[in-house]
């Protein structure tokens, strides 16, 4: 048994028998004004269907069963009780014996109409009072309504039913009594108010605070109420436009308790919230300089005069802009000021930087002081980097949180908040209003960033051509020098040997002498083609051709018959030489492909094959020290796909004036 | 002369070998690193050990930690170190100790000389390749006292840092003995260094000098 649910249900099954029973008294009674009963059906609809959605959701929240308590008494007080009271004036004497119990009843029931709404004021959102110091509040909400009740109904009524006379009597002491209790009500539910706010002020967690906010936006319609009776009396005399005060507090109140409860995280109320005060408080002041103003012009030019009216009209378009400016400023500062508070310190950063005192690069601390996030960064975007990245291009993760910042519809970074307790929309304000300095570092990074892979990728080829000296230098020093070293001793031995007369063995150590030396020469020319393909001297395809003649695998050769400077068709044959290299080694491929294109500007060396795939340029590897090569000719070398079993392509980019 | 050669290029190897026993010496063992070198040392007893500085297993100077392990063992051992190029590793301080001798493989073209080198080293005396002794003197620095020695004496001076005797300087320059003696004498007094008898001492000492400066 979840109570709140049941309860929910016994409320929503009442007032449908209400409203049945209503349908009933309608089409009985067609002379009575259908019209009024239709429209607070309706009205009385939306708290019912909500309360009882919120039922479903949440089936322990007590505010469910308040709700739809909203709804009913709409429509068993105002529905149901006027509709009687009609129906029972058409012919008062016809009335059966009950009427005079059934119009003490309705005579003081309009505080029921207040009764739910009070308690929600106490109970949202979770059902439970601010602290155990407000006990007394329901309960002596209740005590006074029912107290009032009872007082009413044993008044004498009103014309014109004051042909039904009370039911009971009370002593008439204790008529002035109800006057006071309508004021103690009153005061009850400004004691209700409050409780929200301390509620508000006390609790911690923003989903909280965003309730309540929520919760307050609607609330706010009562007071609207007063300010619409008040502007209805100016305008007709009569206080029928409260009518839409009223049916909008019956659309808004279960609107904001069931987003509030439901969908807070949805949607952004701050703004709507600050707006709505603000505004109310414009009308306010404007009514009451127009009633001030017609009241003074009326006293000068007579009562019904249309100059009156002009002028107070008049004077209210004078204070109309500079009020509305000021009050929303203070307005914001009240019940905003987080907003306020990131407007100053971005349009301050903005100020420094422009004056030297500051770089963009302040911004996230700025925002995180603005918005009372220590936790929150913002990343930046930079092409060729999956995500995003911080100010030290260290990658850092984003989310669903976070707020991607624009400029011109391109993301160009993100504010990523850390449960600081500024709302979206006003992260999203403070995305807008920090584009142009993201921009800025980002640019600023993405500079840093390639002047850090230059300086990384120069230490590289640096690095690379030590090793290659070293190499060279070992070969040639166990190598031909060596030989030439034996060489000149043998050629030696054999003069002595000549000399000495003992000249049996000369003509081997001749012989020896000569071998070597074709050795040293065969070694020799490997070391110059290491230093530069010598194959290159008859063309590139030539060249390449050559690389591929030894390969264990059929190659498809198609490269341009045009000469290429010299540096691009290095570049190029190293390419190829390095990607053959690593088909032969680790691909496994039935066939290679080799390509190289002349297009435009540039020359595109592709080599692809149908093998195992998922070659990556790791550092260190041959890939990694091509990658190297070729930036440092201007171009770019890319290898993929990363994903095994597709093979893999290696195609350079060299750049190449036509 | 009973010979160990240590040197792992066969072919440098067998031709020294070859050009060792023409000139008439035994060659007692044909070892190819450092590990062979001390013990082929230590089982024949050789006169003088020929050893390259760059051998296996780490080709980095092997041959110089193995030269250093014979001298402690065998102190009449006379050691030839060989290497392609001046090695920067410090084997300058062996040669002031005698029978020690540190020459570059192309030294042996000149088959008499290289010889005589052998021989000296072999008998205890030093042999410094002229290029290391070059690079000793041509390193100057200011208010350099070899400034003060006339050209002849510098000429005398590297010389003497290559080990060789007073005759032998004489030999080379076509001077008489006498006059290089004198050459010495002044040598050593302008720069305030002890004129010993022994050979060797005297190229310590020179070579100790030029070292340290």
């Amino acid at each position: 048994m979840v109570w709140p649910r049941v309860w929910t249900l016994l409320i929503a099954a009442g007032s449908a028998a209400v409203i049945g029973w209503l349908v009933v008294l309608m089409s009985r009674y067609p002379e009575v004004g259908v019209l009024d009963t239709v429209v607070v059906i309706a009205l009385s609809l939306p708290a019912i269907v909500l309360g009882l959605v919120i039922a479903l959701k949440r089936p322990r929240n007590r505010i469910a069963p308040l709700l739809a308590l909203v709804g009913a008494m709409l429509v068993l007080v105002v529905g149901l009780g006027d509709e009687y009271g009609a129906i029972a004036l058409l012919d008062p004497a016809a009335a059966p014996a009950w009427t005079p119990w059934a119009m003490s009843a309705r005579a003081g029931s309009w505080v029921l109409l207040y009764l739910p709404t009070a308690l929600l004021l106490l109970l949202f959102p979770d059902g439970r009072l601010p602290s155990r110091g407000w006990r007394w509040a329901p309960v002596t909400v209740v005590l006074v309504t029912a107290l009032f009740l009872v007082v009413a109904g044993g008044t004498p009524a009103d014309p014109p039913f004051d042909v039904f006379p009370p039911a009971y009597a009370v002593p008439p002491a204790l008529g002035a009594v109800a006057v006071g209790l309508v004021g103690v009500f009153l005061v009850l539910l400004v004691a209700c108010a409050a409780a929200m706010i301390v509620r508000y002020r006390r609790s911690a967690s923003t989903v909280a605070r965003a309730q309540v906010r929520w919760f307050a936006l609607g609330s706010m319609i009562l007071p609207l109420t007063l300010l619409l009776c008040w502007l209805s009396y100016l305008l007709f005399d009569v206080p029928d436009l409260v009518m839409i005060g009223i049916g909008l507090s019956a659309l808004a109140i279960p609107a904001v308790t069931t987003i509030a409860l439901l969908r807070h995280d949805l949607y952004d109320v701050d703004r709507a919230f600050s707006a709505t005060v603000a505004y109310s408080l414009v009308t306010a002041v404007l009514l009451a300089v127009f009633g001030g103003a017609e009241a003074v012009a009326g006293v000068l030019l007579g009562r019904e005069s249309p100059v009156a009216a002009a002028v107070a009209t008049a004077v209210c378009a004078l204070a109309l802009a500079p009020l509305r400016r000021r009050l929303t400023d203070r307005v914001d500062r009240r019940l905003y000021p987080l907003r306020r508070s990131v407007r100053a310190a971005l349009a301050t950063l903005q100020a420094r930087i422009d004056t030297g005192l500051a770089r963009p690069e302040d911004l996230p601390e700025t925002l995180r002081t603005a918005l009372r996030d220590p936790g929150l960064r913002v990343g930046y975007v930079l092409p060729g980097r999956a995500g995003l990245v911080d100010g030290q291009c260290r990658p850092v993760p984003g989310g669903v949180a976070e707020i991607p910042v624009l400029v011109s519809g391109t993301q160009v970074g993100a504010l990523l908040p850390d449960g600081g307790p500024a709302p979206r929309e006003l992260l999203r304000e403070a995305a807008g209003g920090s584009a142009l300095m993201v921009e800025v570092i980002r640019s600023r990074l993405e500079l840093t960033e390639a002047l850090r892979e230059v300086a990384e990728s120069r230490a590289r080829l640096l690095q690379a051509g030590y090793r290659e000296r070293r190499r060279l230098e070992r070969d040639l020093h166990d190598g031909a020098q060596q030989r030439l070293v034996s060489l000149g001793m043998a050629i030696r031995l054999a003069q002595r040997r000549l000399e000495s007369g003992h000249d049996e063995d000369v003509h081997g150590l001749l012989d020896q002498a000569v071998a070597e030396l074709g050795t040293a020469v065969a070694e020799l020319r490997a070391i110059a083609q290491g230093l530069r393909p010598l194959d290159l001297d008859s063309g590139l395809g030539p060249a390449i051709r050559s690389l591929t003649t030894a390969l264990p695998i059929p190659v498809r050769l198609e490269v341009l018959t045009e000469t290429v400077p010299d540096e691009v068709a290095t570049t190029a044959y190293y390419v190829a030489s390095e990607a053959l290299a690593n088909v032969v080694k680790h691909s496994d491929a039935a066939t290679v492909d080799i390509r190289v294109e002349r297009a435009a500007d540039q020359v595109v060396i592709r080599v692809s094959d149908d093998g195992r795939g998922g070659a990556v340029a790791r550092p260190g590897s041959g890939l990694a020290g091509l990658v190297d090569r070729v930036a440092a000719a201007g171009g770019r070398l890319s290898v993929g796909p990363a994903v095994p079993g597709l093979g893999t392509t290696v195609e350079a980019v060299l750049p190449c004036a036509p | 002369m009973r010979t160990v050669i240590a040197e792992d290029s066969v072919l440098f190897r067998e031709g020294l070998a070859r050009l060792l026993e023409d000139a008439g010496h035994e060659i007692v063992a044909r070892v190819g690193d450092a590990e062979s070198l001390l013990a082929a040392v230590a089982k024949t007893r050789p006169e003088l050990a020929v050893v390259d500085i760059h051998m296996p297993p780490h080709r980095g100077a092997d041959g110089a930690h193995a030269a250093r392990h014979l001298r402690q063992d065998h102190p009449d051992l006379g050691i030839m170190l060989l290497s392609q190029h001046v090695e920067p590793y410090p084997t300058v301080e062996l040669v002031g100790e005698g029978g020690f001798g540190y020459l570059l493989k192309d030294r042996v073209f000149d088959v008499d000389e290289f010889l005589e080198a052998l021989r000296r080293v072999a008998r205890g005396g030093s042999a410094l390749d002229p290029e290391v002794v070059a690079r000793l003197i041509g390193h100057r620095r200011r208010e350099d006292p070899l400034e003060r020695l006339t050209a002849r004496e510098r000429e005398v001076l590297a010389l003497m840092a290559e080990g060789r005797t007073n005759r032998g300087i004489a030999l080379r320059l076509v001077l008489t003995d006498r006059t290089v003696e004198t050459h010495v004498t002044n040598i050593m007094a302008k720069l305030g260094l002890a004129d010993g008898v022994e050979d060797h001492r005297r190229v310590l000492a020179v070579v100790a000098y030029l070292g340290s400066r």
